[in-house]
């Protein structure tokens, strides 16, 4: 596939990864991110995954946001490279808008936080956040209804 | 009231659009569209490529090695051919003349080539970045939440009544280098190390830096102090259109990680990292260990004062190109267990009568005598061109509530919540209005019609660094405070972040 005709075929999905990196990441990181994110899409397109691009995409986007926020703490915390992959908007980002959901969202697991952001901030659809996360539409479903429990609960307390 | 019909609102909301209404990328502008190909190209350009996840870098062999270099031959002759290009546009680039001796609105010469605005500092270099982020401490951010509303705005038939053709533009300028300006902030905070000075970088701009900070910042948690860093100094970064500078010192915060039955104790204040599961910090000083207000503003006036500024802590003695001093989130701000540690002072540039949101900041703990953390920038506005304005009726249009269009709007000093993001005297009119959202076309918006305008000055900042202040619309109607409109016509503004389509 030639650099034009991987871009005719990507550039559909741009606006929905820049979102996926500005909920993400601060403002200046967003474009030298979001150019990665198609150089590593260019780079492995022949594993992208026929009707799942998207999905596909934002699994890049995601790997690059938990590597970017490792960097980021690396002098804290020395085995960073260990923990779990964190790419979920954080509640400081959500804070302007609405306190009391970022205390909420504060509250919430990462797992819980890297999937609600997925399907309600995203918009993937259960098999496509499915594809992102690595485990099964049934798993997302039930995770999906546990996590919006976990917060709406928060929230009650929050409130 | 509001805030228990706010609450009633956000629990009748399902959870996903309460997600989705305080997204923080609701309003992002999409990236220009040639960022696809340009990467796509870029590893075409590479000449070979290697496979992640294996660790193996693979090269694809010699025909793919020459190209690869002669891709890198062509990539340092294109830079090296732009960096000149940028050195002789910086040179003759008419923005950066300004004359300091005329009167406002006095044979000023008019702009013609418009200000290329940019809200995220292209000039910055990655020194300064680094210092600043490892410097600066985010402050609180408080009031109550945000909520849209569904309202569309039309001017008055009245409105362009005695409306101003023209309005002048100020620009920030300083008549000391960055090297005087950093010896001179070094010795304001009593930085002792020696001061090191930068090779130009982007836009011309150099920075200086005296002290130590972290190799690797950490990304700071909102309002919560880090207590595992140690770090203390003084970074300025600024061309010939102004110094900006950042000051912090981790020692200043009277906290460290919690122990074993700190939680028991009744003197000990906990704050728990939202972002960091089991991180907490414990404070075990009495409380009233931080400067009063009348200390914290001495202490922050006469820090301003020795960078050169006149200041005063009411608005009507504060002199023209002086500092309006106010205190801001002082003393400890509690809920429940957890303690802010936040006091700021900010001092207000007064411009032509008016007091701007161009500001230099002292941040106190509420723990600790000493400045935790101080931002801003060394020079003054001097008049510098006239231009024609945009109706006030054409503005009225481009309202945007709570000022968040980045385009349009503008955000304009509020006296009574000085550096808040929301205004204190919002209209009723918008308050009354029921929930929506502008960004999304909905059905029935509720228009407000506006009735009322000022010309009030409006910080921008220029990709190279420089700092104007243009004429901007703040509306009003019977109920308060509408919105606020750059008041300067498109043709006169150029926005220059990331995502405007093809302006780099």
């Amino acid at each position: 596939m030639t650099p034009e005709k991987f871009a005719e075929h990507y550039r559909q999905h741009l606006p929905a990864i820049s979102k996926f990196l500005a909920r993400r990441v601060n403002a200046p990181d967003v474009e030298d991110l979001c150019s990665e994110v198609f150089v590593r899409a260019f780079e492995m397109k022949h594993r992208a995954p026929e009707g799942y691009e998207l999905a596909w995409l934002y699994s890049i986007a995601g790997h690059l946001v938990a590597n970017h926020r490792r960097k980021l703490s690396a002098g804290v915390r020395l085995f960073s490279a260990l923990s779990v992959a964190r790419f979920a908007p954080s509640a400081e980002s959500l804070a302007l808008a609405d306190f009391a959901l970022a205390q909420a969202w504060g509250q919430l697991r990462e797992a819980d936080q890297n999937l609600l952001a997925l399907v309600a901030l995203d918009g993937a659809t259960v098999t496509e956040a499915a594809k992102v996360l690595g485990i099964t539409p049934n798993a997302v479903s039930v995770r999906l209804n546990r996590a919006r429990a976990k917060l709406a609960n928060f929230l009650e307390v929050t409130e | 009231m509001k805030d228990f019909e706010q609450s009633k609102q956000n629990i009748d909301m399902t959870i996903d659009e309460r997600l989705r209404q305080a997204d923080p990328a609701r309003n992002q502008v999409a990236l220009d569209e040639g960022i696809v190909l340009r990467a796509a190209q870029r590893v075409s350009a590479r000449g070979f490529r290697f496979r992640y996840f294996s660790g193996i870098w693979e090269p694809r062999g010699p025909r793919r090695l020459a190209l690869g270099l002669s891709g890198f031959v062509a990539a340092v002759a294109v830079v090296t051919a732009v960096m000149t290009v940028q050195q002789e546009v910086k040179v003759d680039k008419p923005l950066a003349a300004a004359s300091s001796s005329l009167a406002p609105g006095n044979n000023l010469p008019p702009l013609t080539e418009p200000i290329r605005y940019s809200t995220f500092g292209q000039y910055q270099s990655q020194k300064f970045s680094q210092w600043s982020q490892a410097l600066s401490i985010p402050e609180v951010i408080s009031g109550v939440a945000l909520v849209s509303k569904n309202v569309t705005f039309a001017p008055s038939a009245s409105l362009n009544n005695r409306a101003p053709k023209t309005g002048v533009i100020y620009k920030l300028t300083s008549n000391q280098t960055v090297s005087e300006a950093g010896k001179r902030l070094a010795q304001a905070f009593g930085v002792g190390q020696p001061l090191r000075v930068s090779k130009p970088a982007r836009y011309g701009s150099i920075t200086a830096t005296a002290g130590t900070v972290p190799h690797a910042p950490a990304s700071f948690s909102f309002g919560q102090p880090n207590v595992r860093l140690r770090y203390r100094g003084v970074a300025a970064i600024g061309s010939n259109s102004g110094v900006r500078w950042v000051y912090g010192n981790s020692r200043a915060m009277a906290w460290r990680d919690c122990r074993p039955g700190d939680s028991m104790k009744k003197n000990v204040s906990i704050i728990s990292r939202m972002s960091e599961k089991n991180l907490r910090y414990c404070r075990v000083l009495p409380s009233g260990m931080g400067p009063t207000s009348a200390e914290a503003l001495a202490r922050a006036g006469s820090i301003f004062q020795s960078l050169g500024y006149r200041t005063s802590t009411t608005l009507a003695s504060t002199p023209n190109g002086g500092l309006y001093l106010v205190a801001q989130g002082f003393g400890e701000q509690s809920a429940g267990r957890q303690t802010y540690y936040q006091a700021t002072i900010s001092g207000y540039l007064k411009v032509a009568g008016q007091v701007t949101t161009l500001a230099q900041k002292v941040m106190f703990t509420s723990s600790s005598q000493q400045i935790v953390s101080a931002q801003g920038f060394m020079g003054n506005v001097k008049t510098a061109y006239v231009a024609k304005l945009k109706s006030p009726a054409q503005a009225a249009r481009q309202i945007s509530i709570y000022d968040t269009d980045p385009v349009n709007s503008i955000q304009l000093f509020d006296p009574k919540a000085p550096g808040s993001y929301l205004r204190s005297d919002l209209s009723t009119s918008i308050l009354k209005a029921p929930v929506g959202d502008p960004s999304r076309p909905t059905a029935n918006p509720v228009t407000i019609t506006v009735s009322k305008f000022r010309i009030v000055p409006g910080v921008i900042e220029a990709r190279d660094g420089t700092t104007w202040l243009i004429p901007s619309y703040l509306f009003t109607d019977k109920g308060g405070y509408l919105g606020a409109v750059k008041a300067l016509p498109n043709s006169l503004l150029k926005r220059n972040d990331y995502f405007t389509s093809g302006s780099r």
